[in-house]
């Protein structure tokens, strides 16, 4: 068997593949069964050979230096400024500064990347041992926290609505998990695949949390919110987004409204913005992972995270992904990682908020 | 002023948070240096509206409708274009002062 599918591999490296895609379309029956034979492996073989060189190319990475992964963690002042990075404040191994911002940045830092390489063995976010680096008191009164292709920007939060942006550990995990995106399956930022890009940030944001906190948080304990902190007690508000129950984390004037995240792709928002609504959509795969790891058990990094974590770097998970996509690659990664029960779990829990396994 | 607009919308939305703000400022009747200091904000806005959307991630964007003399146009602007000059217009005019 391996060897026929070698052969038909061998077959199809030299004839062109729209070629084969025309023979596959062909009226005779033999014929379009042998080109879709062909495909069919030769999409394998692709794959197996893509798999070769990442692995080959992720040895390449460790072998020549051999030491073990360290973090190297640089925490900038922006002066409530836009150049950056900004003014050097805390280099790694250097003592806390006295400045909460830049302190909780540089524990958070430590925190996400802690939990990425003692959990999935992730070194730092490119996994080849990428320095982190944040500016703090980017801008005045700056009502925002970013991943700016190549660092973190914090800013202060106005005052009136949004305290400091460091507050939350989840925030600081988020905005480094939208790196590791970037450096995986590259989501696309629009639509679902942004949303989808928003949610894993979510999710591994909130895996930060629960993993840092002492003692640590399982699933069916953790709060499963995002930002806790981040509102003045001026806000009617506990976060900013609910993964439990998306749609609930506020309902303020202040902030337009009330919460406007679905739990269901009933709900699914079609805007034209942020990006077609990508902080609004998240909320559905969000749901979706709250509910596999509680049903899954135990502490959420354990089995569903890991099903996230290995999903986001299959080769097969394609930048433009769709909520349909992701799902039916988590279930084959459950399967594969944990077997038919989890593979249940996973599927259930896309089943619940609208999304249908393939 | 000749090129000055009549009415600026802005809303800014995206950001960690995906909570869209909105503000707008009238200028038919506004002193001279108030038309001045926008039609300068808005030459920067239209220089950064032809930026590539960049890969940053819970950036801002923003949109700026412009009307004059009863033609409205509209920008999209991606927050890591934005000059200082024009930041401070926009957070002007979404504070509403």
């Amino acid at each position: 068997m391996a060897h026929d599918c070698a052969r038909a591999a061998c077959r199809c490296a030299v004839v062109p593949p729209h070629i084969v895609e025309a023979l596959a379309r062909s009226e005779s029956a033999a014929q379009r069964e042998a080109a879709i034979v062909t495909l069919a492996a030769d999409a394998s073989l692709r794959q197996a050979r893509l798999m070769a060189q990442l692995a080959a190319a992720r040895q390449d990475v460790g072998a020549p230096t051999a030491e073990p992964p360290h973090k190297n963690r640089q925490v900038y002042d922006a002066q409530s400024g836009s150049t950056l990075p900004g003014v050097p404040v805390r280099a790694e191994g250097e003592a806390a500064t006295g400045d909460p911002a830049a302190d909780e940045a540089y524990d958070g830092l430590g925190a996400t990347w802690d939990m990425y390489l003692e959990v999935y063995g992730r070194n730092s976010i490119d996994d080849a041992g990428m320095d982190l680096i944040a500016s703090v008191h980017y801008l005045r009164d700056y009502d925002n926290a970013q991943w700016n292709g190549s660092q973190m920007l914090f800013g202060d939060g106005d005052g009136t609505v949004f305290n400091r942006f460091t507050l939350a550990v989840d925030v600081i995990g988020h905005e480094l998990t939208h790196g590791v995106t970037a450096a995986t399956a590259n989501l696309t930022y629009q639509d679902q695949p942004g949303a989808l890009n928003e949610s894993v940030s979510d999710v591994f944001g909130s895996i930060v949390k629960q993993y840092v906190a002492r003692p640590q948080q399982s699933a069916d304990a953790a709060d499963w919110l995002i930002g806790a902190g981040l509102f003045t007690p001026s806000v009617n508000g506990v976060a900013l987004r609910s993964m439990k129950a998306p749609g609930t984390a506020y309902d303020d004037p202040q902030l337009g409204g009330k919460d406007p995240q679905p739990s269901h792709m009933d709900g699914y928002v079609t805007t034209a913005s942020d990006n077609g609504g990508v902080h609004i959509n998240s909320g559905i795969p969000n749901h979706a992972f709250y509910l596999a790891a509680v049903a899954l058990g135990g502490f959420a990094w354990e089995r569903a995270g890991r099903i996230w974590y290995e999903t986001l770097r299959d080769p097969q998970l394609r930048a433009d992904a769709q909520f349909a996509d992701f799902a039916s690659l988590t279930a084959a990664t459950a399967t594969r990682l944990f077997g038919a029960e989890a593979e249940r779990a996973v599927t259930d829990a896309w089943a619940a908020v609208g999304v249908a396994v393939r | 002023m000749p090129g000055a607009p009549d009415r600026i919308e802005i809303v800014r939305h995206g950001g960690f948070a995906g909570i869209p703000r909105r503000g707008a400022v009238d200028l038919a009747g506004a002193a001279e240096h108030e038309r001045a200091a926008a039609h300068a904000a808005l030459g920067e806005l239209r220089r950064a509206a032809a930026a590539p959307p960049g890969d940053a991630r819970d950036a801002f964007t923003y949109t700026v409708a412009v009307t004059e003399g009863g033609r409205r146009e509209e920008l999209t602007v991606p927050e890591h274009a934005v000059t200082d000059t024009a930041r401070t217009f926009l957070d002007r005019v979404l504070q509403g002062s």
